[in-house]
């Protein structure tokens, strides 16, 4: 039988790593709860909270892009109501640095809490979680449990990490709204400035993703094994000669198995 | 990625975009933050993934009490030790461990998993206890290696191959009234009691005697001689040592496993054989170490439908391990058949060549282009039927050229013949041309329904030709590492081959399942009904190999021939005649033939092994059940008449039988050498 899966309050109260996991993501909430409730969205600033916790509660992995929605859909209704006097009514800089450490903490901590209690690594859906015998426990394409991360592994040194990158992952985000918000469109092209900024936005990170992808694909060539490099140029020399290939085995083999029909007949 | 990454990524990007949109900057703010902190896990997840998987090392060792082992044997537990280290400088923050057990052992204690963290230095332990149920071999291929990031945005999955072959020799067969070795038959002289009166050149003392002149001063018994004060001479007794022959069928026949109970088993007394060729290893085994011990010569020769292996008798311990190893490696073979359909064996060996060697399986280096398999079927010509919708998948491309093109055009010049020539009558000009003008757009409307109903209907073909593609680009390129130039297909070509012909692709893929000791339901008949593994070529190799051994034989041996002949009853004249010749040349001869499982036994046997019973086999089993039966007792009656004794490999007598025999040979031997002096 697979081992019944314990509930966040038993974790909670045994295990150390998850505590400290569960609270933190709370404190973030508590404080994106704040700032909301700084921007005027009243006590609809709550909803956000109550989603992530009962999301921390019971391990919804959908919960952090609730969450991420429902701050998207408030701030978006209060910059809404604010319209023309939203360059007023916005909040600084800080605030903004604040809420963003604050909800990438909370996605951290409740992915990490997930992997903890929930899984690691995707379940392989070829395969049922049915127990099987004793004795076949073990072998190939075998129903296997939901692979989790041991709690053992977790360190003070994660918690540190998580909250300094955060912290600069925030500021650095801060930096780059600055300067995306100084860019002008070349008149040439007769775009307004929010779409401009789209464009420069999409045509970065699209530039990002090849750079990155092209240095990647690169690094795996250049560690290819014997046998892979041999796989690849052998599917070349397919990709380019099958139609010949084709045609010339099945011959041979229309011809063989035409000879055995005429052997077995004699 | 992950589907939790994917998710997080799209509400980020959608919370970004419209944070841009809508010149709200928290939203811009976050969602730039929660982006590059995404990029930044995944860039790193992919460089550790890139560089630092191929950097690990396994290690493994199987051990007993006494420490690591390069040989198992069966029946005994061991325990598997397996350590993974980082040969690099770098951090996988968690990495899971997956050890997976051999076919040649089962699982019996600790966990087969274990993750972790992994730097340079450390090393990541796993420990658990497996048992050698048969003889055969153990294949460790290596470990799957799975990691993630610690959010579990992204996940990649390696098999680290290293494999491990270790030989399982096939332990002694001990049962219950065993052979000479258990003194419970008395079927050994009680000590100081001795056949074997007459004096020869042994290493058993036999009497004392005063010394003769001539006698050899080593024969000397100082310590008596000097209490008698006269000397006195050991005398040994004579040894009289007997030759036996094991003859085992080693062939595809005794190769198809049988079909064991799953839970079942656990709770029957005694193994429960998965092919008769494990139960023949153990009889072997047991005859081999039953005669060893009384110090009897013993040879094997391994025989199938090709040819035979024989080694001749001997008695030394090196001699013994050799035979046991031979008879493992017989064991750990699988069955083959000639003509399989690779169909049958395409989604076993595919999921087996996805879990072991997924790097040469990506689609980078082993692609199939889509459009391939929507328009070209594979193989062209075949000797299996697959039904209808396959073979419009495979001839689709003609299909469509014929009722396009060839059928209209034929018909067009079939009316240009038709008008050019005088003497047409004109009813046939206007048959011809009627068959023009509204024959040829419906072939043409027919060839495209049928090509696109085969288009549609071929969803199961398209997959098995991805997968035979796969495979097949595996299979040719390891076939280069094979020692023979002949078992290596052609490296440019060998793919198209392999694509074509499906009774060259079967027998690679038999052969790479072989080769990783996975069972698989072989096909046990062909097309038009035949039956197999009948496989009536090895009676004459059997007959050959017997032939050779008489003629080199000395006196009295005793050949035993382990053999299935149940479905060759009709066909054994070969053998046969070399039997009488064996006879004719006063030596003996012992037939043992395998019994399947699940079948009841022949009256009169007593069963050794585990068996599965049918409480209600039915009409079509109930008739097998007896041919089966007949085929035994024809084969018996047929050796009978020649007084060579027939019997039943599951029965618990086989071993002491064979031994007893012996005996019988050495008695006569030393009554015939007494009467002559």
């Amino acid at each position: 039988m697979a081992p019944r899966t314990p509930s966040l309050t038993d974790e909670v109260s045994t295990r150390p790593g998850v505590r400290d996991y569960a609270l933190l993501g709370g404190a973030a909430l508590l404080i994106v709860t704040v700032l909301l409730v700084q921007e005027d969205a009243g006590l609809w600033a709550l909803l956000p909270l109550l989603i992530g916790v009962a999301g921390l509660a019971g391990r919804w992995v959908a919960a952090p892009p609730l969450v991420l929605v429902l701050v998207l859909g408030l701030l978006l209704v209060q910059y809404g109501r604010w319209g023309r006097f939203a360059a007023e009514r916005r909040g600084s800089g800080m605030g903004d640095v604040v809420l963003a450490t604050a909800l990438l903490v909370y996605v951290a901590a409740h992915m990490r809490l997930l992997t903890l209690l929930a899984h690691a690594i995707p379940p392989d859906r070829r395969r049922s979680r049915r127990n099987r015998p004793a004795r076949l426990q073990g072998r190939w394409l075998q129903p296997e449990h939901l692979p989790r991360r041991s709690l053992v592994l977790v360190t003070g040194t994660e918690f540190v990490r998580l909250l300094l990158g955060a912290v600069a992952f925030a500021i650095v985000a801060s930096l780059l709204r600055v300067r995306l918000a100084l860019e002008v469109a070349p008149e040439w092209l007769r775009l307004g400035s929010t779409a401009w900024r789209l464009v420069v936005l999409i045509w970065s990170v699209t530039v990002f993703l090849l750079a990155v992808g092209a240095f990647l694909a690169y690094l795996r060539w250049t560690l290819a094994g014997a046998d892979e490099s041999l796989v690849y140029l052998q599917d070349q020399w397919w990709q380019a000669t099958r139609g010949e290939g084709r045609r010339l085995w099945r011959w041979m083999t229309r011809a063989r198995l035409r000879a055995g029909r005429k052997e077995r007949t004699t | 990625m992950t589907a939790r990454g994917w998710w997080c990524l799209f509400v980020v990007a959608a919370a970004l975009l419209v944070g841009v949109w809508r010149d709200v900057s928290a939203l811009v703010v976050t969602g730039l933050a929660l982006l590059m902190w995404i990029g930044w896990v995944w860039l790193f997840f992919q460089l550790r993934a890139r560089t630092l998987l191929r950097r690990l090392r396994l290690r493994r060792e199987v051990c007993d009490t006494r420490g690591p082992l390069t040989t198992l044997w069966a029946g005994r537990e061991y325990t598997v030790h397996v350590e993974l280290t980082l040969d690099a400088r770098g951090w996988l923050p968690f990495l899971r461990l997956a050890d997976v057990v051999p076919f040649g052992m089962q699982h019996e204690e600790g966990p087969t998993t274990v993750d972790g963290e992994l730097r340079a230095g450390q090393v990541l332990t796993l420990e658990y206890r497996a048992f050698c149920p048969l003889p055969g071999v153990a294949r460790f291929e290596g470990a799957r290696i799975e990691v993630s990031d610690l959010q579990g945005f992204f996940a990649a999955v390696q098999f680290l191959r290293e494999p491990l072959i270790l030989p399982v020799l096939p332990g002694v067969l001990v049962q219950r009234g065993g052979g000479p070795t258990v003194k419970r038959r008395n079927e050994l002289p009680p000590p100081g009691i001795h056949h074997l009166r007459r004096p020869g050149s042994g290493s058993e003392l036999l009497d004392l005697r005063d010394y003769l002149p001539g006698d050899p001063p080593r024969t000397i018994a100082w310590k008596v001689s000097a209490r008698r004060d006269r000397l006195v001479t050991k005398e040994f007794e004579s040894e009289v040592p007997v030759r036996c022959t094991l003859f085992v069928d080693v062939s595809s026949s005794v190769r198809v496993p049988s079909p064991a109970g799953d839970e079942g088993d656990d709770e029957l007394a005694g193994p429960a054989y998965f092919k008769p060729l494990d139960r023949l290893v153990d009889l072997a085994a047991g005859v081999l170490q039953g005669a060893t011990t009384v110090r009897d010569l013993t040879g094997l020769c391994l025989f199938d439908e090709v040819g035979f292996q024989a080694v001749r008798p001997a008695r030394t311990s090196n001699h013994r391990l050799r035979l046991m190893r031979l008879l493992g490696e017989a064991a750990s073979r699988g069955p083959v058949a000639a003509h399989a359909d690779p169909e049958v064996l395409l989604p076993v060996a595919y999921a087996l060549a996805r879990e072991i060697y997924p790097d040469l399986l990506r689609p980078e280096v082993n692609a199939m282009p889509a459009w391939l398999v929507w328009l070209i079927g594979f193989p062209g010509y075949t000797r299996h039927r697959r039904g209808l919708i396959d073979l419009v998948h495979r001839r689709k491309q003609v299909i469509l050229i014929g009722g396009t093109s060839l059928i209209p055009l034929t018909l067009l010049a079939m009316n240009l013949v038709a008008l050019t020539i005088s003497g047409v009558p004109d009813q046939a000009r206007g048959l011809l041309g009627g068959l023009l003008f509204f024959g040829a757009p419906l072939a043409a409307l027919l060839a495209w329904l049928v090509f696109l109903v085969g288009l549609i209907a071929s969803g199961k073909q398209r997959r098995l030709a991805r997968w035979r593609k796969g495979l097949a680009a595996l299979l040719t390129v390891r076939s280069q590492a094979a020692s023979e130039p002949s078992a290596r297909l052609p490296l440019p070509g060998g793919l198209d081959a392999l694509l074509e012909d499906d009774d060259l692709f079967s027998a690679h893929v038999q052969q790479f399942l072989a080769e990783h000791q996975v069972p698989v339901a072989v096909p046990l008949y062909d097309p038009d009904g035949r039956y197999l593994f009948a496989l009536p070529r090895k009676v004459e190799v059997l007959a050959e190999a017997l032939l050779g051994a008489v003629s080199v034989g000395r006196d009295n041996e005793l050949f035993v021939l382990l053999a299935d002949l149940l479905e060759l009853d009709s066909q054994l004249d070969p053998l046969l005649r070399a039997v009488r010749v064996a006879l004719g040349r006063h030596h003996q001869v012992l037939v043992v033939c395998p019994w399947p499982q699940g079948v009841p036994l022949p009256e009169g046997t007593a069963a050794a092994t585990a068996t599965v019973a049918e409480s209600s086999p039915g009409l079509v089993l109930e008739l097998e059940h007896q041919r089966l039966r007949s085929a035994y007792e024809r084969i018996r009656h047929v050796f009978a008449r020649m007084g060579v004794q027939v019997v039943c490999a599951a029965s618990e007598a086989t071993v002491p039988l064979i031994l007893t025999r012996l005996e019988q040979i050495r008695s006569a031997r030393i009554a015939q050498g007494l009467r002559r002096t």
